[in-house]
């Protein structure tokens, strides 16, 4: 005799069911319809068990739904790494996936760690790109928020942000919830053509799947990024974007009968993401070791971004940046406004060198932003003012960084340090761009300049830096003299 | 009175959806009766259809029990009758075949006689997929006594016996 619990549908309404039955059911648990759709138990009500279905079909009033012995889980392995799948694991790129019998399957709703299991974040998360490594940096562990409006450059920047990890044993999990089919398969071949796809995981439900499939994406990408970090690695998470994930949870909750709240979200709207993110962070040995850095994608009206998602995003996380469609516009990238960009973890992971350029770059700007609205008064400016406010621009200009280049920390502090040093200020915007790259070239090859390079680490203060590298413009020079530039001709930077 | 009335169509009804078409009937019939309106259209193909049966078994319901049932008590008899609905717990039985009446009065009152209660009820569904015997849904747990449950319990030996004749 077979025993089973079962139940029965009292009423459907699109995805969500109601069952009469299963007295011993818990949430996460799934259950199978007699026509073998799948759903999961989202909610113990008095006298029904509320189910969200992962299958779509027509539910039948008194259909019978039995309940499995498994519970909401994937299944997991290092087989996955370079594949594309969905929030239930099973895979969307075409190919089968190879379990190799050493797959482990770990439920998706998991408790965070708590504080005894994690060690302070002390080491900095290397994205490669000038603006972020410097002025707003992100340690390995950390969540940071990217939120910005429509067409500001926040998926480009995410992507640049997995193609710089190659070569540093950080695993990437790219998790789409809710994107159009086009946007991902455009993603998929920008990794595939990259080779970005041999250390990452892509973990989509498009627009076009039912919504509590969408709603599990971030689930599934923790689960498995948790996956990851116990092998002691470090791991890159981006959540694409988060306000989709709260606008289909809305959804789930006003259908299923939720009192709706403050722009009718549902009451518990902070706590779905904030018991996401808790599952980041750095983790000492005794929990695998590795970390997991969270980086949420957020799109805002930049007119009005103090609204209650935005807000709810940038409590629960360790800094934000944000992107603006008008510095895009402009030519910026990538289109961070550093004034409006924080960072609270961060500065404790920076090298002591570049952490004391990173408050010098910050005092000119400061400088340069009050000058700026004088100097609109004045048509005779003092030599201190023009000097400040041309140092402003060349800065403008080497911060600025075109997708899918990688700068190291350490020509990024020779790079930025250079303002402060007389080469740049006879020049412009685009002798100063073409220059950038001949620096980035010539430091990897001329003796004295790698010389220099590798010893950057044994300076003590930031203004001793600057003298030195001020001795070296000759050399310098030698390579950026008018017949060696010519800044019409774009060199592809390999990155030691 | 309530009980009196709920106990008279539990006399000879034994299935849920018995129960539910002969509630029906009955209240269509008094409605006319009392209020002289009622749903139910004698033109109406499909209705006639369906409460038909029903309606030639209130044609023999107990006359002396029909006649208490009055303008003032009616709402209450049959909010009483939809409460013992929505209250009891159905058993549910899966069979591969579709029982007939008879079979369908000889299991009502085996199961009444076997647990000992005069008003219960139960519910049936067809599922060839149990090849044989029946399977049993109370309370949200589900039994299976079926052949195919038993077949997959015994699959190993099964398929160890049947190998003895196969050639190699």
């Amino acid at each position: 005799m077979n025993q089973q619990e079962v139940g029965y549908v009292t009423s459907s309404r699109d995805f969500l069911v109601f069952l009469d039955g299963m007295p011993t059911a818990k949430i996460n648990d799934l259950v199978i319809s007699e026509s073998g759709k799948r759903g999961w138990v989202s909610a113990l009500h008095k006298n029904e068990v509320e189910v969200l279905m992962l299958d779509e079909g027509v539910i039948n009033p008194g259909e019978m739904f039995k309940r499995s012995d498994s519970r909401l889980s994937i299944s997991m392995g290092e087989y996955l790494l370079g594949r594309a799948v969905n929030p239930m694991g099973v895979s969307i790129d075409g190919k089968r996936l190879m379990a190799t019998g050493k797959d482990i399957r770990s439920e998706l709703d998991r408790k965070a760690p708590n504080i005894n299991m994690r060690k302070f974040i002390t080491e900095q998360f290397v994205t490669g790109i000038t603006l972020v490594d410097t002025l707003i940096p992100i340690g390995k562990g950390q969540r940071e928020l990217v939120l910005g409006d429509a067409h500001s450059g926040k998926t480009a920047f995410t992507v640049d942000l997995i193609l710089n990890q190659r070569d540093r044993n950080v695993v990437c999990i790219y998790a789409s919830i809710g994107k159009p089919i086009s946007q991902l398969k455009s993603l998929l071949e920008v990794l595939k053509d990259t080779g970005a796809m041999a250390y990452t995981v892509v973990i989509a439900a498009s627009s076009s799947e039912a919504a509590p499939l969408i709603y599990l994406t971030p689930q599934t990408a923790f689960t498995v990024a948790e996956y990851f970090q116990k092998s002691g690695r470090d791991v890159l998470l981006i959540l694409d974007d988060i306000g989709s994930h709260a606008k289909i949870y809305r959804e789930i909750s006003l259908l299923s009968g939720k009192t709706p709240g403050r722009e009718s979200y549902p009451g518990d709207v902070f706590y779905q993401h904030s018991h996401l993110f808790e599952r980041a962070g750095n983790f000492k040995d005794e929990n695998g070791g590795g970390s997991i850095t969270a980086i949420p994608v957020l799109e805002v009206n930049l007119a009005d971004f103090a609204t209650y998602l935005p807000t709810n995003l940038v409590g629960m996380t360790d800094g934000h940046l944000l992107f603006n469609s008008n510095y895009r516009n402009q030519g910026r990238s990538p289109a961070i406004d550093i004034s409006l960009s924080v960072t609270r973890v961060g500065r404790q992971t920076q090298k002591r060198l570049q952490n004391l350029l990173s408050s010098l770059i910050r005092e000119l700007m400061a400088k340069a932003s009050e000058l700026q609205t004088i100097s609109k008064f004045s048509s005779e400016l003092p030599f201190q003012t023009r000097l400040t406010l041309k140092q402003k621009e060349v800065l403008d200009e080497l911060l600025n960084q075109e997708n899918s280049t990688r700068i190291s920390l350490q020509m990024q502090i020779i790079l930025l340090s250079l303002t402060f040093t007389p080469i740049f200020l006879d020049k412009d915007a685009e002798s100063i761009k073409g220059s950038k790259t001949v620096i980035l070239d010539i430091f990897t090859k001329d003796p004295a300049l790698k010389d220099f390079l590798e010893k950057i680490e044994d300076f003590e203060s930031i203004e001793d830096f600057i003298k030195k590298l001020t001795l070296l413009i000759p050399v310098i020079n030698k390579y950026l003299m008018p017949q060696n530039i010519n800044p019409s001709i774009q060199v592809q930077q390999k990155q030691p | 009175m309530e009980e009196k009335i709920l106990n008279e169509i539990l006399k000879d009804t034994f299935t849920l959806e018995d129960f539910k078409k002969r509630v029906m009937a009955l209240k269509l019939v008094l409605e006319k009766k009392i209020f002289a309106s009622s749903q139910y259209k004698s033109g109406s193909e499909i209705e006639n259809k369906a409460l038909d049966n029903s309606m030639l078994w209130v044609q023999y319901f107990d006359k002396n029990i029909l006649n208490e049932i009055t303008g003032e008590n009616f709402r209450e008899i049959f909010e009483h009758i939809d409460h013992f609905i929505s209250e009891s717990t159905t058993l549910t039985i899966y069979f591969v075949f579709i029982p007939d009446e008879n079979q369908i009065k000889e299991i009502g009152h085996w199961l009444r006689d076997s647990l000992g209660k005069p008003n219960v009820i139960f519910d049936y569904k067809i599922d060839p997929g149990l090849i044989g015997g029946c399977a049993i849904a109370y309370k949200g747990i589900y039994k299976d006594y079926s052949l195919k449950a038993k077949i997959r319990q015994e699959k190993t030996l099964l398929k160890e016996e049947f190998g003895k004749y196969l050639r190699h």
